[in-house]
């Protein structure tokens, strides 16, 4: 008796297993995952003589699984309780900090884009700035789990004395490390507004200008319920949601998309109701966005950037007339930029994490003049 | 197919276990054979070409080997299925590595052929290779049946990574074998165990192994070395054995009993009794087949040496086609000799916690050899291991502490110290039931979210 129970209830998992992944309907895209997922493979004979049809079954079935976000839960769950503290793709930090764990450190692309940085600098008399932003690992090196340390450290340094002396490099790492607010979100890889501001008025500094105020400006709370990239690498069932502020000016602004959109904000407010808020800065990534503003210097800037500056953004609106935004990854028409833009000033603001992974910024940068 | 896929586990498992317990008996040897058929198919369905042929010419061969007039004429059959087999066997697995030692040796540039190993192909070499050796050597009947002898080579549960069933171990139950609740329940238990070693323990070591052994070599710790092959050794021990036990499991949830593949070897006092409880059906295959026809230990002491020799590099060739195997093969070779000519007097003198740490160190560079592939990395690795001017380093703190549980969990559970647990609960039969329907439940659940975690891929910020 105890035998047929036995068969029966073990077997009986797998079959209903197998329901639930029949009827589930497939959904085409994961918020949680920001990708499109696996969908049903069309039977075609030579597809299943290749293997592919296999091959494409075998991820359709894992992707469509009905439960699959309380899986990844369930695993993170698991894990915190055999004491691991990471998931090959974030570290479970201290006070609900998930900071994404960081790959091999490899110098070959940044190498070569501070060699690109540094050719531009000899080859035009433009003003040229650094600024990059070190990763949340570097930051909040406390929150990390014991005996962890961030090797991004080292191709930060590497920037910071490879970077010619004719550049104004603006350093953040100590900054933003001492300061007493959230720099970085717990749920995602982005820094917070607030060290944005930071940055901005050490950026003020170097280019010897006077910050505004942060009284000037009316602090909102824009959303509560953030829950960002790192998040979706574990879905913890504890967590702590991000707060998302913005720094509003009064000042008017208009930003015109590459595919011709105008907008009269730099903000993005459908992207509250969506599960990646951080959007809510411009929008998407865009090869190139044109902003054109109420103050009246005449000056151009060219903004070279990857997402960290994108909430950052507002603040070069207060001292730029133009600023074009380029995103190299996506923006090709490079040939006589300078010129034909008429730039003054160039701005690259990086994330280091994403600068050590770049090919597309040296090539822009190759070819802009 | 492979065991811990979700294409395997939600749909192939369940649909054809069901389909195969309410087909008439009759039917069931047709079914597995289709089955067993499809699941080889699965994912590379032109080897199947390749398997049929070879069970068709065997099974001729087989009969007339059977039928032969006298031992001359079976012995020419004999020869033919054996050039036939290991024919196959040395193009599909041997002939580009050949190519690439000769281009080597003789400054050569012939040009490789394009062929993939078919998968399993070195275990189902090995079953009919047994079956025919057998029948000529009239231990076991020429199979008469087609679809018998179909389901004895492509039996699905072991197909892939074995155990290497000898033909006469489930000869009767080929034809004849009784499905009972008992069977069944303990097989699906053996399956479910043998699943969470492969995906929960052989996975997540698996990963400290390659991440270690991929970083620079020249920097890492003391520490991390001797953690990393640790972690390899457990990683493969559980990847392996839990192959068997699923093997083992499947096998009598369809009736069959096949012979126990792994039996705790790392409890091992010497090389030698390691090689008796580790993956136990290819050496007793080789000692069958290979070592004893040879002559075994009867022709003198020069003799046995060369058999051992023999026997052992073909061992490690037997295990991929590269020359880290041939090595790792004589490596054993020496030890297996050095322990029969004297050291096994002084081990029996030893305590056995001496025995434990020769067989244990000598084991773990055994793995070493085993994984590089590429030779460059075997003296890195080494001199790692032994550099006392760099011990321990942060990085080893952190994924020992990381991982400790899973560590201290794989060294209770590959040497079955967790039996004492289940003897206790064994007396008391109600407890011991709940247990098992307890920890099932666990464990098929944690399978289920680590194989679906692995291919959890999230991309954002980058839709394309």
């Amino acid at each position: 008796m105890k035998y047929k129970i036995f068969t029966i209830y073990i077997l009986g998992i797998f079959v209903v297993g197998m329901i639930i992944s029949i009827i589930h309907t497939p959904a085409s895209f994961s918020d949680a995952e920001n990708r499109y997922l696996e969908e049903k493979p069309k039977l075609v004979v030579s597809d299943i003589l290749s293997g592919t049809y296999e091959k494409n079954f075998d991820k359709y079935v894992s992707d469509q699984f009905a439960f699959r976000n309380t899986a990844i839960s369930l695993k993170t769950q698991f894990q915190m309780l055999t004491l691991q503290t990471d998931n090959s793709r974030v570290y479970f930090g201290d006070d609900y900090y998930f900071i994404d764990k960081q790959g091999k450190i490899d110098s070959t692309k940044l190498d070569t884009t501070i060699n690109s940085i540094n050719a531009l600098s000899e080859r035009t008399n433009k003003n040229i700035t650094t600024m990059i932003v070190p990763s949340s690992a570097l930051v909040n090196a406390d929150k990390l789990p014991d005996n962890v340390s961030s090797d991004r450290s080292k191709a930060l340094n590497n920037f910071n004395q490879n970077i010619s002396s004719n550049i104004n490099n603006i350093k953040l790492l100590d900054t933003l490390k001492n300061v007493k607010f959230q720099s970085f979100y717990r749920n995602d890889h982005h820094w917070t507004s607030d060290s944005a501001y930071v940055a901005y008025t050490k950026w003020c500094e170097a280019e010897k200008i006077k910050p505004i105020s942060k009284d000037k400006f009316k602090i909102k709370v824009v959303s509560n319920d953030f829950l960002g990239a790192t998040y979706s690498k574990a879905i913890p069932f504890n967590y702590k949601k991000d707060k998302i502020i913005k720094y509003e000016y009064d000042n008017q602004v208009s930003l015109t998309y590459s595919d011709g959109t105008v907008k009269n904000s730099i903000y993005e407010e459908s992207a509250l109701s969506k599960k990646d808020k951080y959007t809510y800065f411009t929008g998407q990534n865009d090869s190139i966005i044109k902003v054109h503003t109420s103050t009246n210097n005449g000056k151009s800037l060219l903004l070279v950037k990857d997402s960290f500056a994108n909430s950052y953004l507002s603040f070069l609106t207060l001292h730029y007339e133009n600023i074009y935004v380029v995103d190299p990854r996506y923006y090709n028409d490079t040939r006589n930029f300078l010129e034909l833009y008429n730039i003054d000033d160039i701005l690259v603001l990086y994330n280091i994490d994403n600068l050590m992974e770049d090919d597309y910024l040296s090539l822009f940068l190759d070819t802009i003049y | 197919m492979l065991f811990s896929s979700l294409t395997f586990l939600l749909y192939f498992f369940p649909i054809f276990t069901l389909l195969y317990y309410v087909i008439p008996r009759k039917l069931k040897n047709t079914t597995l054979l289709i089955g067993s058929l499809f699941f080889y198919a699965w994912g590379e369905p032109v080897y199947i070409l390749l398997m049929v042929f070879s069970i068709i010419i065997n099974y001729l061969i087989g009969l007339k080997i059977g039928s032969a007039k006298n031992k001359k004429q079976a012995k020419v059959y004999l020869i033919l299925a054996i050039l036939i087999c290991l024919g196959l066997l040395f193009y599909f697995k041997y002939f580009n590595f050949t190519l690439d030692l000769f281009n080597q040796i003789f400054k050569l540039n012939i040009r490789y052929s394009l062929v993939t190993l078919p998968i399993g192909i070195s275990f189902y070499s090995f079953q009919i290779l047994s079956y025919i050796i057998d029948v000529y050597r009239g231990k076991v009947k020429a199979q008469k049946n087609l679809i018998n002898f179909g389901v004895y080579v492509s039996l699905f549960p072991q197909l892939i990574a074995g155990p290497i069933v000898r033909y006469k171990t489930i000869e009767d139950e080929l034809a004849n074998r009784t499905i009972t609740f008992e069977k069944i329940s303990n097989g699906l238990y053996r399956f479910v165990i043998g699943l969470s070693k492969k995906v929960l323990l052989a996975n997540t070591l698996g990963s400290i192994w390659t991440t270690y052994f991929n970083s620079n070599l020249n920097e890492l710790s003391l520490g991390s070395a001797w953690l990393a092959i640790i972690c390899f050794s457990l990683q493969i021990f559980f990847d392996f054995s839990g192959y068997s036990d699923m093997a083992i499991g499947l096998g009598k949830m369809y009736g069959f009993n096949f012979l126990e593949n792994f039996d705790k070897p790392y409890i091992s006092k010497s090389i030698s009794e390691f090689w008796r409880r580790w993956h136990i059906s290819l050496s007793s295959w080789f000692k069958e087949y290979v070592y004893i026809p040879l002559g075994g230990n009867r022709k003198g002491a020069r003799r046995q040496i060369i058999n051992i020799f023999i026997v052992w590099s073909l061992t490690g060739l037997w295990h991929g086609a590269s020359v880290n195997f041939i090595l790792w093969g004589m490596y054993y070779a020496i030890l297996l000799i050095i322990e029969k000519l004297f050291l096994n007097k002084y081990l029996e003198k030893c305590p056995n916690i001496i025995n434990h740490i020769y067989s244990i160190f000598f084991i773990l560079i055994g793995w070493l050899i085993f994984e590089c592939t590429d030779l460059n990395k075997l003296l890195p690795y080494i001199s790692a291991m032994f550099n006392f001017s760099n011990l321990i380093d942060a990085n080893f703190l952190y994924v020992l502490k990381d991982n400790i549980v899973i560590i201290i969990a794989s060294l209770i559970v590959c040497n079955n110290y967790h039996q004492y647990l289940t003897i206790k609960l064994s007396n008391n039969e109600n407890a011991y039931f709940t247990f098992k329907i307890i920890i099932s439940t666990i464990l098929i659940g944690l399978c289920l979210v680590y194989l679906i975690d692995s291919t959890y891929n999230p991309f954002i910020y980058f839709r394309f």
